[in-house]
């Protein structure tokens, strides 16, 4: 059963390839999130709200495409486990 | 490499230039080649209009715009083929000309940019281009990837193929050649602009035969000979366009 932990970690992986490691990095400190080198959260859990606020971040400073290279990976991830999208990946 | 070197034309193989230019701030962008062949210049994917000053200047760094004889055009999309017209003015003042090699279904597209060149249907003469030197280029039809005239062209001496948009990828972070992290630039790509899996797989299934030291596509970053097979069967296997819904 997919978490929004995992959610995330899918975004972060992609981001990395779009937006390569170093802006990825500066957006997730930015949200005070850190991942290992595999690109994994550490516990705790992660909730809808925070899958939010990473993507309207990402929106903001890397506009459409950063969205639009992750969205269907996520969206068909979350429709498999059952989890609520934001409005952002709808 | 670093950036500095991209400001120059770079030579991916012997008498092959890539003559793109790095944009920081964009997602996406065209990457055109050159390919001498003696006398004869083929030119892939000129490019849009605002990025014709800059690929112009790399151009003639490394051949004359009289030698261009042939411009081969995956599709219609301005990106890539919107600044043929601009190279159609330079040619003509200068006494030369090419033929725009592209397939049917392009050609109705793309003579809507103005263009006044001839069109060297790809798939009206057998699917192959015999330069003056005897050097063949090989068309592959992909249709639907994503245009329905989409091709690839294997030079079968440098063994590159000159893929179009398939095994491009979407990515801010471009690098000339593809890194660790192209996999997923690549993914995000063609999830939003393939139609489906079995679509793609069909023109994967064409590569299968070919010997491949390269893959150079018009936009994203270069898959060298190591990496070749691994995208490949990513493709092959990679759900995208109507297997997402």
């Amino acid at each position: 059963m997919a978490t929004y932990k995992e959610l995330i970690e899918v975004v972060i992986r992609r981001e990395m390839g779009i937006l390569g490691r170093e802006r990825m990095a500066g957006i997730l400190a930015d949200l005070g999130m850190e991942v290992d080198a595999e690109g994994k959260l550490p516990p705790p859990g992660r909730s809808l709200a925070d899958l939010d606020r990473l993507m309207q971040m990402l929106s903001e400073k890397y506009g459409v495409i950063a969205v639009m290279g992750c969205k269907i990976a996520v969206g068909r991830m979350a429709r498999e486990h059952g989890l609520e999208l934001p409005p952002i990946l709808r | 490499m670093n950036k500095d070197d991209l400001k120059n034309p770079v030579e991916i193989a012997t008498g092959i230039f890539w003559v793109g230019f790095d944009d920081p701030g964009a997602g996406f962008r065209c990457n055109p080649y050159l390919l001498n062949d003696g006398d004869e210049t083929v030119f892939f994917d000129p490019g849009s209009v605002p990025h014709f000053p800059i690929v112009l200047s790399k151009l003639l760094k490394v051949t004359a715009i009289e030698r261009i004889k042939h411009v081969i055009v995956t599709h219609q999309d301005p990106d890539l083929c919107a600044a043929i017209p601009r190279f159609e003015e330079l040619a003509e003042g200068l006494g030369g000309g090419f033929d725009i090699c592209t397939h049917t279904r392009a050609s109705v597209l793309i003579s809507h940019y103005g263009t006044r060149s001839n069109f060297y249907r790809v798939d009206a003469n057998d699917w192959r281009l015999t330069l003056k030197s005897g050097r063949a280029l090989q068309f592959i039809f992909a249709p639907f990837l994503h245009f329905p005239g989409a091709f690839m062209t294997y030079d079968k001496k440098s063994k590159i193929l000159f893929s179009g948009d398939i095994f491009g990828g979407l990515s801010f972070d471009w690098n000339l050649y593809a890194n660790e992290f192209y996999e997923e630039a690549v993914k995000a790509f063609h999830e939003n602009y393939m139609p489906s899996n079995k679509i793609m797989r069909h023109a994967m299934d064409k590569l299968d035969g070919l010997e491949i030291d390269m893959i150079a596509p018009q936009h994203g970053s270069i898959i060298r000979k190591k990496d070749v097979r691994r995208y490949i069967d990513l493709l092959k296997n990679l759900e995208c366009g109507e297997d997402c819904f």
